[in-house]
């Protein structure tokens, strides 16, 4: 019964044009990242350094991962989210199989997907990191395939949070807001230590190549089984009376 | 011994927005039952419909469905229930025949033609190649009958499946419901307006107004009121039907309150029939030829003709 849902939610989402708007994020989000890593690391060692608007010590992960964190977000709100919206809803609720199947087999397409762009992305960077270490500028430390899948994993520990608001919502945008709303106010507290083991801020700490607290990691565990448990509890009390 | 019900409705109430969907609602429906539920917009078809399937919870009362409380825990139904909603939807990214082979691989049945042969039925073998998400509203419908027909469910539960259609969909649309009645004894619930012609292959009628289930008529009401008939009041009722039967050799008549005998033959015999009470000596203190008033009556009661107004 889940390969025949996942095979339905695939085809759903192979024609539809989030899959192109994810690679664009993770693909454009990796070579940009990866070209401003290299030119801050090159200006870094001129007098522009030394302003004070200047990153000299610039990552990949800085730029890339939000952005990719930005395409995941997109995939999990229109995979949970989508039905609420086209009207498919009362076909998905009247089918033969339970709502927990649906919630699982939409968790399992969502984290295929979200690793499938988390590699592609990580292949661009390559790329990218191959083509400009030919240059005099440093293209700054390239990021192994295990730091690229460690950051996708944590980052769909966050997303039942995103599927359980497409589902109370109603829809995708408001899923994508409350995820980004979220994700930018992890970001921004991500300076203070307290927050560290924030799971919203894990993605980018594993993808620095950065060590995760086993706090950081339990805290990650419990949202994701916590968030599926809420979404498969949404799912069930869904009231479409007209 | 009466056998269970198919679909059971119990007082069922719902409200939203201060507004009463359902107003203690009862119902059932039996097993081989064409039931029609008839009403305007806003009457409480959907409302029902979505509740017995499992869609809505109601706020009071129960509902059962081949013997289960619909709701999530009731999702095995749906291998014999098909279900048709007011504005179905159809899968974005495959053509028509695939969604409806979706449809039947959800429900488990892999079983080569039978989506050709649903849509078919419905008449639009030809679109089995177009995108799904191209179709407008009339073939949106019909394909959204084929995915409910596909699976041949025990069980259709039919929001407006006429809604909208030209004369021949409508009409090949009237004609598989009666086919798949009659021959394949499938049970229905199907929520219509009463001009849209599933009244006529019926074998009960529920009117619905302002959420409340405001009549119900089984076929053989159904029957009596459909037919044109000539009513009269007469002063001696049991001299008048044997009048009737001796002399005019008329069987199909009813004596019903008050003096009152509905007679079932077309109008034009109003007149003979006066000519013979009266010769008899029975005083006839009315006479009226009625039409065929199902339609009118069934407006009547579900305020369709005063939504139209």
């Amino acid at each position: 019964m889940i390969t025949r849902l996942i095979r339905a939610e695939l085809a759903g989402l192979r024609r539809s044009l989030v899959v192109w708007l994810g690679m664009l994020l993770v693909v454009g989000g990796s070579v940009v990242a990866r070209l401003l890593a290299w030119l801050s690391n090159g200006i870094g060692r001129t007098e522009l350094g030394a302003l004070p608007f200047m990153r000299p010590d610039m990552r990949w992960s800085d730029a890339a991962i939000p952005l990719a964190l930005l395409a995941y977000l997109v995939v999990a709100s229109y995979v949970f989210g989508r039905d609420f919206e086209d009207g498919n809803i009362d076909l998905v609720l009247t089918s033969p199989v339970s709502r927990e199947a649906v919630v699982t087999a939409r968790m399992i397409v969502t984290a295929a997907s979200v690793l499938a762009l988390s590699l592609i992305g990580w292949a661009a960077d390559v790329a990218t990191h191959a083509i400009l270490a030919s240059s005099p500028l440093d293209p700054g430390p390239g990021i192994p395939a295990s730091a690229a899948i460690a950051s996708a994993l944590a980052a769909i520990g966050t997303l039942p949070v995103v599927a359980w608001a497409a589902i109370r919502f109603r829809g995708v945008l408001p899923a994508l807001g409350l995820g980004i709303g979220i994700q930018i106010t992890a970001l921004a507290l991500g300076g203070f230590a307290f927050v560290r083991f924030l799971p919203w801020l894990l993605p980018s700490t594993l993808a620095a190549g950065e060590g995760a607290s086993l706090l950081g990691l339990g805290l990650s565990a419990l949202l994701f089984a916590g968030g599926l448990v809420a979404t498969v509890r949404e799912l069930r009390a869904v009231d479409l009376f007209e | 011994m009466a056998s269970t019900p198919v679909i059971e409705a119990i007082r069922l109430t719902k409200a939203h927005a201060r507004r009463q969907l359902l107003d203690e609602v009862s119902l059932s429906v039996a097993r081989g039952d064409l039931y029609a539920l008839v009403g305007g917009a806003g009457s409480g078809k959907t409302a029902l419909l979505r509740a017995l399937v499992g869609l809505s919870y109601p706020d009071t009362g129960s509902a059962r469905i081949m013997g289960q409380v619909p709701g999530p825990g009731a999702y095995r139904v749906f291998q014999r229930v098909g279900f048709l909603s007011a504005d179905p939807p159809v899968r974005r990214g495959v053509s028509v025949r695939h969604d409806v082979e979706m449809g039947l691989s959800l429900a488990g049945i892999v079983e080569p033609g039978a989506a050709d042969r649903a849509l078919s039925l419905l008449g639009i073998q030809d679109l089995a190649e177009h995108p799904a998400a191209s179709l407008g509203d009339d073939d949106r419908r019909l394909l959204g009958i084929a995915r409910a027909i596909a699976p041949s469910p025990e069980l259709l539960v039919l929001d407006e499946p006429t809604r909208g259609l030209g004369g021949l969909e409508r009409r090949r649309v009237l004609d598989l419901l009666r086919m798949l009645s009659v021959e394949r004894e499938i049970t229905m619930i199907v929520a219509t307006r009463v001009a849209d012609g599933v009244v006529e292959s019926a074998s009960h009628v529920g009117v619905m107004r302002g959420g409340r289930l405001v009549a119900e008529f089984d076929r053989e009401g159904l029957r009596e009121r459909g037919r044109e008939h000539v009513e009269i009041v007469v002063s001696d009722p049991p001299r008048a039907a044997l009048v009737l039967e001796e002399r005019l050799g008329l069987t199909d008549f009813a004596v019903c309150q008050e003096r009152l005998i509905r007679i079932y033959v077309p109008g034009t015999r109003v007149s003979e029939i006066n000519s013979a009470l009266v010769a008899d000596g029975i005083e006839v203190t009315s006479l009226s030829v009625n039409a065929g008033a199902l339609v009118e009556l069934l407006e009547r009661l579900s305020g369709e003709g005063e939504a139209s107004q």
